[in-house]
């Protein structure tokens, strides 16, 4: 599986201030098609930022960033909607489209000028509400449906995209308990099945051990930790990721859990 | 096939209203009497005239009524197009400023260029477009991009500006003839549409309504706000462009003819949405239909409810604004949440 591996995003050297802030600083780091690689860092260390830029929505950024050899600065909207597919932080519903039809507005970069989707558009649709068990919802409207349902609705229209990356920008940050869990099993099963990339910020480093081959640790700005997540998650490195005291147990069948147990008060952690 | 049904009843409707409306009026003319003079006409047949009712149908009341329905079609079109563009289900088409530029230019042309013809239409037309373009230019950022909020703003900038500059020219205008002609603009109306008033907005507007609807599926995805549509692979930016420009010129069309209506463009698009749902393909279509209706019978009552003539912007105001408390009422969370 390591062997013979094709790139599918090449960033080096990355930098990007809003005015005179810097928010990333000299980033460099190659993906691989089939990777799940989950961001982890605190809030502002600049891993929407980085979402934002390899999704092609900010184009002020020093350094390169590559999908498939090319430079995603010169690409147009639609070819880059057509190799990587973004899932948003949040989305609010204005209109009540059907799920149908909103779904099939993540067909809109395979579209005429015309944008009339044909069947081949509707037939992705439905492949794609197969793929995550929402077909009962494709004809209600979409403003009615829960937090949990809107991002698998979500997650379906950047499948119905047909792009070999997918990224996920805090996909599980607002759901409860049950659907935290079913929303990334989804799609690790999905990027499996399809060999899609898949990009996703994460704040709970239980979910990047459960999920990820990979995590790319963001702190200021920096990469400061990058590798398969049981070599690089340790309760060092997330004690001083986070500036609190960190404990791990050990579950039955060896996989490891963390959790915080104290605030980070000295330079020191202090066992807990 | 709901959807054909809607379609074929609004239709059906339509021509039976615009039937009804060319028989109603003052000057009383019998149902088979219309129906044989619009035979004749349409058939290019001489016209035997009993007393005046020739003029009446085919010269007064036949071009009013056409203008009605590419007003009121404009209106409901681009009400829709607007709420879309904007994401705001209370926002209508005069949004950018169009209505107060407009209404500028219209004073303008009847205290400064009374003897020119067409000055009015001319200068009305310009006016709304000058306010729109104006307030996109507020709302443009250095590196090209325009925010929605920020068109809004302008907008409201732009239209309480030339507002003000209206009342310049009305606090100068001649208090017997001028003034009552601005004011009287201003209400909306279509009293003095004859068939050479109908010429160009009869090849301009239904080309604009044309336009958008073919392209309507586009303002479903402009309707997820810019990110997401910058994500789904859309120029935003030329996109939102295509829609502004051909509602102004539409809107500036119907504007500079029929003075500024209100209402229609707001109610409009909620009524579509609860018929056909909100896809852009079915609601836009569907909002040409009703509005063409709805300013159609607000016409019928402004001609006929005395023996003069009420400006019809008074009716749809009078009509439309608690219409539209009950719209709210009804569909307050769709509008809220």
């Amino acid at each position: 599986m390591e062997l013979n591996r094709e790139k599918a995003m090449a960033i080096s050297d990355l930098s990007f201030a809003y005015e005179k802030t810097e928010v990333l600083s000299h980033l460099s780091c190659d993906f691989y098609s089939g990777e799940r690689i989950a961001v982890l860092g605190p809030n502002g260390a600049g891993k929407s930022t980085f979402f934002h830029i390899i999704s092609g929505l900010l184009s002020s950024y020093r350094g390169s960033v590559r999908i498939a050899g090319r430079e995603i600065r010169e690409l147009g909207r639609g070819r880059i909607a057509q190799s990587l597919a973004l899932v948003p932080q949040r989305h609010e519903p204005v209109f009540p489209f059907l799920t149908r039809d909103f779904i099939l507005m993540g067909r809109y970069s395979h579209l005429g000028t015309l944008g009339i989707p044909r069947r081949k558009d509707y037939q992705s649709v439905e492949q794609a509400a197969i793929a995550t068990g929402i077909t009962e919802l494709l004809d209600r409207p979409y403003n009615g449906l829960s937090g949990g349902e809107l991002q698998l609705v979500m997650v379906t229209r950047a499948l119905a995209q047909d792009s070999k990356i997918l990224v996920l920008d805090e996909p599980n940050s607002h759901l409860d308990f049950r659907n935290r869990f079913l929303i990334l099993d989804l799609v690790r099963d999905i990027s499996k099945q399809r060999g899609l990339t898949v990009l996703m910020s994460l704040h709970d480093p239980n979910d990047v051990v459960q999920f990820a081959t990979r995590v790319l640790v963001l702190n200021g700005g920096k990469i400061i930790a990058d590798g398969h997540p049981d070599n690089i998650l340790t309760e060092d490195l997330l004690g001083r990721l986070y500036r609190v005291r960190v404990e791990s147990i050990s579950g039955d069948n060896g996989k490891r859990f963390f959790q915080p147990c104290g605030s980070y008060t000295t330079k020191s952690i202090r066992p807990c | 096939m709901r959807q054909y049904f809607i379609f074929f009843v609004l239709i059906l409707s339509l021509l039976f209203l615009s039937y009804l409306s060319l028989n109603l009026g003052n000057y009383h003319v019998s149902a088979s009497r219309t129906f044989h003079l619009l035979k004749s006409w349409i058939l290019g047949q001489p016209i035997l005239a009993e007393g005046y009712d020739d003029t009446i149908i085919l010269f007064l009341r036949l071009p009013r009524i056409i203008m009605v329905l590419l007003v009121g079609a404009t209106l409901g079109t681009s009400g829709c197009v607007s709420q879309g563009l904007f994401r705001n289900p209370l926002v209508s088409p005069f949004i950018l400023g169009i209505s107060a530029g407009a209404s500028f230019g219209a004073a303008f042309a009847i205290v400064f260029l009374p003897k020119i013809p067409f000055s009015l239409d001319v200068m009305a037309a310009l006016g709304g477009f000058l306010a729109v373009v104006l307030a996109y230019f507020i709302a443009r950022r250095a590196d090209g991009f325009v925010p929605r909020l920020a068109l809004v703003l302008g907008g409201i900038i732009v239209g309480s500006f030339f507002s003000a500059l209206v009342g310049i020219l009305q606090y100068i205008a001649d208090a017997e003839t001028q003034l009552p002609a601005i004011t009287f603009w201003m209400m909306g109306g279509f009293g003095t549409i004859a068939w050479e008033s109908l010429f160009p907005a009869i090849y301009i507007i239904p080309v604009c309504l044309l336009l958008l609807m073919i392209f309507s599926w586009h303002l479903n995805v402009l309707s997820l706000g810019d990110r997401e549509a910058m994500a789904l692979g859309m120029n935003t930016e030329k996109w939102k462009l295509f829609f502004i420009l051909l509602v102004v010129i539409a809107v500036g069309c119907s504007v500079s003819r029929s003075g500024v209506i209100g209402w229609i463009g707001l109610i409009v698009p909620h009524i579509s949405r609860g018929l056909i749902g909100p896809n852009h393909r079915d609601v836009l279509p569907v909002s040409a239909l009703i509005g063409s209706i709805l300013l159609l019978m607000a016409d019928d009552i402004a001609r006929t409810i005395t023996t003069g003539e009420i400006p019809v912007g008074i009716i749809t105001a009078i009509i439309g604004a608690p219409f539209f408390v009950v719209i709210l009422r009804k569909r307050e969370r769709e509008l809220w949440n």
